[in-house]
């Protein structure tokens, strides 16, 4: 049986996966991550703007953290 | 006890609702010589590069369409029901450009290919039906392209949602008010582009808003107009109705 990883996200909100998804290994989890990361950023922009970050946390059955992607983004002081 | 169903009655059934069919034309129809298979799910109908030998009607269960990256990913192109006949977008091709595959445990009538196109050719009436049946594919292909193209995963699952929901009450198989929706997680993230675990948010997101209701695979729909908003979804592409001759 595959492993199940749970993919939780912070940014402005808290979301707890619980259900979690079975993957065959831990780096297809990590590549799973980036590509969800991906895909909400592209629905919600916003998500890293402002001093926001986004966080995708995967944690394994026994809830040990296994990676997280962190998106943020930094604009340039303003000028003055 | 009641006769059980003549299996193309549902392929009938179909081309009827846009072309008005005589009683000889469906009465040929029911007539197209066929072998009746029960396939198990995932079983390959049609396979690209190969050339195609049936038209085969799905009479019960669902099937899709999908195509490979030279890498092995997959994208879900289309989904079908029962009572679609599943190579019309093959009949005139001399080789297969994607695959068909039985998404559930599947029984589908085969007709010969020469035998569905000798009938085409022999009756205009079946032949516009046929006709207009390819081009509302290539409608709900456009309408597919849009909808992963443009909106986002939220959107996107709602219309895909709405979709089967519309098709299978056309049908006759009650959509409605929910349905049966046969597909893993995995399988909707290659139908929608997304991944699965990005499916069970936003399944779980739609279930927050009140617009779905899971159970297992059961698709409640308590609150159509909400899911039809939030999926931005109308049924003009999928051209339900008599097509003026």
């Amino acid at each position: 049986m595959m492993p199940r990883f749970f993919f939780h996200i912070d940014d402005h909100i808290h979301e707890i996966d619980e259900e979690g998804q079975e993957l065959p290994s831990a780096a297809e989890a990590r590549v799973q991550a980036i590509v969800y990361a991906g895909s909400l950023l592209r629905d919600e922009p916003d998500l890293v703007w402002d001093g926001q970050k986004l966080e995708i946390r995967v944690t394994d059955e026994a809830g040990r953290p296994v990676t997280a992607v962190q998106v943020s983004a930094v604009d340039a002081a303003p000028e003055g | 006890m009641a006769e059980s169903p003549p299996p193309l009655g549902l392929l009938v059934r179909k081309l009827s609702r846009h072309v008005v069919l005589a009683p000889s034309d469906c009465a040929a129809l029911l007539a197209l010589p066929h072998t009746l298979r029960m396939l198990d799910h995932s079983t390959y109908l049609l396979r690209e590069g190969d050339p195609p030998q049936y038209c085969a009607v799905l009479t019960s269960g669902f099937a899709y369409r999908q195509k490979l990256t030279g890498e092995g990913a997959r994208q879900i192109v289309s989904l079908h029901i029962p009572g679609e006949a599943l190579d019309l977008q093959s009949l005139y091709l001399d080789v297969a450009d994607h695959n068909i595959q039985t998404l559930t445990r599947a029984e589908v009538a085969l007709v010969p290919r020469a035998a569905m196109r000798e009938l085409i050719e022999t009756r205009p009436a079946i032949a516009h039906a046929v006709m207009v049946e390819i081009l509302i594919e290539a409608s709900i292909s456009r309408e597919w392209t849009l909808n992963i193209g443009r909106r986002d995963a939220q959107t996107r699952l709602a219309h895909l949602l709405c979709e089967v929901a519309v098709r299978l009450d056309a049908q006759g198989l009650s959509g409605g008010e929910g349905y049966e929706l046969p597909m893993t997680q995995e399988q909707l993230g290659d139908a929608l582009g997304l991944t699965a675990v990005h499916v069970n948010r936003t399944l779980k997101a739609l279930e927050g808003l009140g617009l779905i209701v899971r159970n297992r695979r059961h698709v409640g729909i308590p609150q159509w107009t909400g899911l039809r908003d939030v999926g931005d979804f109308t049924g003009r592409y999928l051209h339900f109705g008599p097509q003026t001759r």
